[in-house]
């Protein structure tokens, strides 16, 4: 079994980095550096991104009508693109987490994924 | 970049360049990349991120740009884009039925058929006339009231030699033709003719060549005589299930003056004949509109108004000349 702190293949990732930008963006409006920096850092590097994965993945949302961008004046001064979740977001989000936990109580059935304690 | 963007350290400055050539995006969706992008660096810097590693995460600026590329910034809203693409698909569908509808009449018509050998010279002839006629009446007016009277003798003298050549040819069409050239003549004559200053020597050349156009127009061309000729078109213009035919078709052409029809009228043809007509309806109407002196045929036949304009416009102008160079003819022996 690979390592928690493996990165996940770019096939894998493919699937699972939208939901996760959705989710962290169900929290707050985040711009680039911040998604990346807390997607590496919750996940322990397993679903780190560079640039070249996040923009495309962020205009693709953008395009669906997921989330919406929004340009102004961040705390450092410095003007920057906050991404936020749309109403038909917040709902995909809710399908693809329910999609997810079919998916990972598959896994366990399996065996590939051990069952959470408790 | 605007001159008041911090600049960032040479490296990333060239990361970020070849990203953004890489995308090949331009305008504003470049303007944000390059915003993003940008604001990245300036971020990952602040963070306390070496530029080394910053460059190690970014990974190829090549294959980033092209990653871009492929999933560009929208300026569309989601129903804007929606909407455009309702419109590019009702777009290609609109172009696929016209195409569709084009390539039906243009094969219908025959378009693109091969022209029939036998009345080659036939054609070769009345698109030659078709094509001169308006030289020679513009040569003319160019000719007028501001030119001297000489001058304009003299233009008589080359429009009566093209009237008599072009009559000579003997088909009702050409005599039409070079009777709507005798009646322009016959209009710059009688301008020539109040010229007060005009010399005898004037007057017995321009004598000479109204008598030279008036042995030429001596012969009219009757109605009978049109529709027989009509009617013979006609028999070559349509088919047997009253469709025009490739005939009909160089016919009209030649009638414009276009011995070689360009690729823009061939595929314009099936449009403008989209009604041309049939068989048994151009003969009607050609004698209807013959004996009433008309030219508009029934809405969208086109080749029976056109053919009936050439005949009723040379009609009228041969009964023009027939009425007023007798009388020119004797103002100028005065």
């Amino acid at each position: 079994m690979a390592s928690p702190l493996a990165k996940v293949e770019s096939d894998l990732m493919r699937g699972a980095g939208p939901t996760a930008v959705l989710q962290l963006l169900a929290r707050q409006e985040m711009y680039g550096y911040e998604l990346v920096s807390k997607l590496r850092d919750e996940t322990s590097g397993t679903l780190a991104m560079g640039h070249s994965t996040l923009y495309p993945l962020l205009y693709n949302l953008e395009a669906k009508g997921l989330i919406a961008s929004k340009e102004r004046v961040a705390e450092s001064g410095r003007a920057r693109r906050y991404y936020s979740l749309t109403a038909a977001g917040r709902k995909a989000l809710k399908l693809q987490r329910e999609q997810w936990q079919s998916l990972t109580g598959a896994m366990v059935k399996l065996g590939i994924v051990a069952p959470v304690a408790g | 970049m605007t001159d008041d963007t911090p600049i960032l350290p040479e490296p990333l400055e060239q990361t970020l360049e070849r990203t953004l050539r890489a995308t090949t995006l331009h305008g504003d969706e470049r303007r944000r990349v390059e915003g993003e992008l940008r604001a990245y660096f300036e971020d990952a810097l602040a963070a306390g991120v070496s530029v080394s590693e910053i460059m190690r995460e970014f990974g190829d600026p090549e294959l980033g740009g092209a990653l871009i590329k492929r999933s560009p910034p929208r300026r569309r809203s989601p129903a804007q884009t929606s909407v455009l693409r309702a419109a590019q698909i009702a777009t290609a569908f609109t172009a696929v039925l016209l195409v569709s509808i084009y390539g039906a009449t243009a094969v219908r018509f025959r378009s693109f058929a091969r022209e029939p050998a036998d009345i080659s010279p036939w054609l070769d002839t009345i698109a030659k006339v078709a094509a001169r006629a308006p030289t020679w009446r513009a040569s003319l007016s160019a000719a007028g009231p501001a030119a001297n009277s000489r001058a304009r003798i003299h233009q008589i003298g080359v429009a009566v030699g093209a009237v008599r050549q072009t009559a000579s040819l003997g088909d009702p069409f050409s005599m039409l033709i070079s009777a709507r050239v005798a009646r322009d003549i016959v209009d710059a004559a009688d301008a020539v003719l109040r010229d007060s200053a005009l010399t005898l020597g004037d007057r017995k050349d321009l004598a000479a060549r109204l008598n030279a156009l008036a042995s030429t127009t001596a012969h009219r061309v009757e109605a009978r005589e049109i529709l027989e000729w009509f009617d013979h078109l006609v028999e070559r213009s349509f088919d047997a299930d009253g469709r025009l035919t490739a005939t009909g078709l160089r016919v009209a052409q030649a009638m414009k003056g276009a011995r070689q029809p360009s690729l823009t009228a061939r595929a314009l043809e099936p449009i403008f004949f989209a009604r041309a007509d049939d068989a048994r309806s151009a003969r009607a109407s050609a004698r209807r509109l013959v004996a009433s002196n008309e030219i508009q045929v029934h809405r969208g036949a086109l080749w029976s108004t056109m053919v009936v304009e050439h005949i009723n416009t040379g009609l009228e102008a041969q009964a023009t000349v027939a009425q007023r160079l007798p009388e020119l003819i004797a103002r100028v022996r005065r």
